[in-house]
């Protein structure tokens, strides 16, 4: 439970290393060193995708009626996510800016991070949509089951299918070509930040809506 | 020239770590509040 | 089971008496093919444009009736009738089958109309006819569980399209690209992509039927 704690050391600590410690790349130099920022931020929106598809496949399995906390934790992994992915196109964008140019071109692996984007901000679109019905967590459930599926393929199948000028995606390509030992220990400990950083964020925002759960249930009470 | 991003992304950082820390404790305080009434 | 479906093809003959929905579809297809080739039919488009215009009638065209399969049965009061007499299982497969034929006939209609009015011959109409196929079948896929979501949510025009268009987005991107290698007939056709599109059909089909009862069934 405390150890997401450890992201006020750890994060610093890969700040530090992400500047100062880890060598400019080879060909891309100093603006390689977004790399210990954008691939984190990525791994942590698919994170937490998954963990909102995973909430919702647990609330559709325990039939009970009582579903409302996960519906609130899948909500608010969603919400990190979204704005992780967010990061995401930035750090992107940046990444682009610095080495071929432009912000933007409408390269595969960019437009499907847009496409994923605007998935699930129509998820709170239904969710808010859903506001009235009792129904709502199982059918925004279905909604979150259904683009956890989809994700991957725009994630992980589409860049690699058509050509993109992404860089091969770390769970492809060899890492050693271009990595060497100390720029794969930053991003080793830039994405443990990151993921820790995910984890303390969702806990506090899952303790929030326990409270506020507790809250309704005792004025339901009364 | 990454020794100054470097300030500048550390100090962002500092102002997130400090507000989830008081978030933190703010957390903690109503928890043992609510657990009493 | 079976005789449930069968008793759900009935459904269809419903549909079939008040098909306001479809006429509506049918006639924006026509119309709006129609337009598009008055305005352009002397001028020769290149082979992108006509699978971008293609593409963009049968997207709207779409957008108009696929909806109405689940919002109809809220509006008119039939869903609770249904959700009592029948399983969820079964609802789903006859919406999806309704939803797959009539976007095929919207399909049918306005490829042909567009081709005959703006006078393109698809330099590989194999390729062509099974792009329109696949991406319908995608389309028809999505729409259906999306719009029996969204019928829960008061059914509300703009949502729908707000939750559809992020799946159709790639959906028409590849069929478009796929249309435009049909009618130019220069690069080697890539039939992984209609592969692609069927299997994504499948697997959204697959999701759908085993949630289905969750979105459905209060």
């Amino acid at each position: 439970m405390k150890v997401h704690k450890l992201v006020y050391i750890l994060m610093p600590l890969a700040l530090y290393l992400a500047f100062m410690w880890a060598p400019p790349a080879a060909i891309l130099g100093e603006a390689s060193r977004i790399l210990y920022f954008h691939v984190p931020v990525a791994f942590v929106s698919v994170i937490a995708f998954v963990t909102a598809g995973i909430e919702s496949i647990i609330i559709i399995i325990q039939k009970n009626k009582n579903s409302l906390l996960r519906e609130e934790k899948a909500y608010n992994a969603t919400l990190i996510g979204l704005i992780f992915s967010v990061l995401t196109l930035v750090t992107g964008a940046i990444w682009a800016n610095l080495n071929w140019g432009t912000y933007w071109n409408w390269d595969p692996r960019q437009t499907s991070i847009v496409i994923l984007l605007l998935i699930y901000i129509a998820y709170f679109s239904l969710y808010s949509a859903l506001s009235d019905n009792e129904n709502r967590g199982k059918i925004s459930s279905v909604y979150l089951i259904l683009a956890m599926i989809i994700m991957p393929v725009f994630v992980f199948i589409i860049p690699r299918v058509y050509d993109s000028l992404h860089p091969d995606t770390l769970i492809n390509a060899d890492k050693k070509m271009y990595l060497d030992p100390a720029m794969k220990i930053t991003l080793f400990v830039s994405t443990a930040a990151f993921t820790l950083l995910y984890f303390y964020i969702y806990n506090i925002m899952n303790r929030i809506s326990v409270i506020k759960i507790k809250i309704q249930e005792k004025h339901h009470a009364l | 020239m990454p020794s100054e991003v470097m300030t500048v992304v550390l100090v962002i950082w500092f102002g997130i770590a400090l507000f989830l820390y008081r978030i933190d404790r703010k957390l903690k305080k109503i928890e043992g509040e609510i657990n009493e009434l | 089971m079976k005789g449930i479906y069968k008793n759900l093809r009935k459904d269809f003959l419903v549909e079939y008496r008040n098909r306001s929905a479809v006429n509506i579809s049918f006639a924006f297809a026509l119309i709006t093919t129609m337009s598009v080739s008055l305005v352009a039919g002397g001028t020769g488009l290149e082979p992108h444009i006509h699978a971008i215009l293609i593409w963009m009638i049968i997207f709207f065209s779409g957008m108009n009736g696929l909806a109405h399969t689940f919002i109809r049965e809220e509006d008119e009061k039939n869903a609770l009738f249904l959700r009592l007499s029948y399983q969820p299982e079964g609802i789903y497969i006859s919406k999806l089958i309704f939803n797959i034929i009539f976007f095929t006939g919207i399909i049918a209609l306005i490829c042909p109309l567009y081709l005959f009015f703006l006078q393109t011959k698809p330099q590989n109409p194999v390729l062509f006819i099974l792009t329109a196929f696949s991406g319908g079948l995608a389309i028809a896929s999505i729409t259906t569980i999306l719009g029996a979501m969204v019928s829960k949510a008061g059914g509300k025009g703009s949502l729908f399209t707000v939750l559809s268009f992020p799946l159709i987005l790639p959906v028409m991107w590849i069929s478009i690209s796929n249309t435009w290698i049909a009618i130019e007939g220069n690069k080697v056709p890539d039939y992984r992509n209609i592969l692609f599109l069927f299997l994504f059909s499948g697997v959204i089909a697959l999701i759908s039927y085993l949630l289905f009862r969750y979105i459905w069934v209060e």
